[in-house]
């Protein structure tokens, strides 16, 4: 077996679209402890025959473990317990049935997002595979942050990843597949949209740690979690093409391994300043990079089975 | 040389920030992106590519296809640039 796979040439794990549908039922007709429990089991036993994922959820656990995270013996089951978890929350989410107001606000830059949202200007989000993004969506409508301009998250995805995962998706919330962009094909006019669309008040979302599956060699490094990793050179370009304020967002569950928990909502906005010259960008963008990866670094070890990369971060090609 | 082709060099210098270049360094018929066998062309790679659309947009209200190769033969010089521009734009 190798290590050095990138994530794109990996299997969707789950198989069959009769998996998700099946995960589907469950969600919509069981209550929640069971479904929790349905999902403890089925992933024991997926952990038990997955060796290839024990392992690449293995890589990620050591370099938390070397920087002095406690990660227990089963710590790959959890891992993977915790991302299956994510999925069935997802479906949750998108079938209406979480309510999108248990959000718990951090003491950060969130109140300034909100405020800026108000006046109406967009902004451009950098999220990650740390927790559910979904969340993104409770800003219109929780507590005493919420804001009273409406606005839409449009999330730049890469659509070539579970292909089978976002069909069911799509069957469920079509509405909201429509506002997704695909990263694999950002031309003009798509730059362009993003461009309006946060001149009119609206958020742009793109996770800024996974590189691309068509332009691999595309990369920025930094320091993660004590070795050097490529990042999407492409995510953080965009920040600099698309010129708008920059904010890092995460929103992670309080208890990792249950659905029903309250969300950690992570809001702050970038210090790195992308107006400059052209020539200046390549540095500021490393400068935006290495905020992004201190900051993701701090909560992978506060909530160290939320992150859902399942491939060798720290392969490098030209390594 | 027409007066197209010096707006579009005058974009093309102001969008990307080329520096120590005037409208008459960048030769009509050479490649915007990468050189040709004769070293001619500005060597700009896939990012400048989206930036100078952006800005070739903004100034000259022309939009492009987002059928890939079709864009990249409008980019391919000065001249087929020109040639997109006078026959899409309006005015």
């Amino acid at each position: 077996m190798t290590m050095s796979e990138h994530w794109s040439e990996i299997e969707e794990v789950g198989g069959s679209v009769w998996h998700f549908r099946f995960m589907l039922w469950v969600v919509c007709h069981l209550p929640l402890f069971l479904v929790e429990l349905c999902t403890a089991v089925i992933c024991f036993f997926f952990w038990l025959g997955a060796a290839p994922v024990r392992a690449r959820s293995k890589i990620y656990l050591e370099h938390l473990r070397k920087l002095g995270v406690r990660v227990g013996a089963f710590g790959t089951y959890k891992h993977i317990l915790s991302f299956a978890l994510s999925m069935m929350e997802k479906l949750l989410g998108w079938k209406g049935a979480i309510k999108l107001n248990r959000v718990e606000a951090q003491e950060d830059d969130l109140p300034l997002l909100v405020e800026q949202i108000n006046k109406g200007e967009g902004a451009f989000l950098l999220c990650s595979h740390l927790g559910n993004m979904e969340m993104l969506r409770s800003l219109t409508e929780y507590g005493e942050y919420h804001t009273l301009k409406c606005f839409k998250v449009y999330p730049v995805v890469d659509l070539s990843g579970s292909k089978k995962f976002n069909a069911l998706l799509r069957e469920l919330k079509p509405e909201l597949m429509e506002n997704v962009i695909d990263a694999n094909s950002i031309d003009v006019d798509s730059a362009i949209w993003m461009k309006e669309k946060i001149a009119d008040g609206n958020l742009v979302v793109i996770a800024g740690d996974r590189t691309s599956a068509h332009t691999r060699n595309r990369v920025l490094e930094t320091t993660f979690l004590g070795e050097t990793a490529n990042f999407p050179e492409g995510a953080f370009s965009l920040a600099g093409i698309l010129n708008a304020p920059v904010y890092f967002v995460f929103a992670i569950r309080k208890h990792d391994f249950n659905i029903r928990s309250p969300y950690e909502m992570h809001v702050v906005r970038a210090k790195t300043n992308l107006d400059c010259l052209r020539k200046e960008r390549p540095v500021r963008l490393k400068m935006l990079l290495q905020e992004y990866a201190e900051l993701l670094e701090r909560l992978c070890k506060e909530h160290p089975y939320q992150w859902y990369n399942f491939y060798n971060f720290w392969d490098r090609l030209d390594k | 040389m027409s007066d197209l082709n010096t707006r579009i060099k005058e974009v093309m210098i102001e969008s990307l920030e080329l520096e120590d270049i005037t409208p008459a360094d960048i030769v009509d018929s050479a490649p915007i992106f990468g050189k040709n066998e004769a070293g001619e062309g500005l060597g700009l790679d896939s990012i400048d590519a989206l930036e100078l659309g952006i800005a070739i947009k903004e100034n000259f209200g022309v939009t492009f296809s987002t059928v890939k190769e079709e864009t990249k033969k409008h980019f391919a010089s000065v001249d087929a640039l020109a040639a997109y521009i006078s026959a899409n734009s309006k005015g």
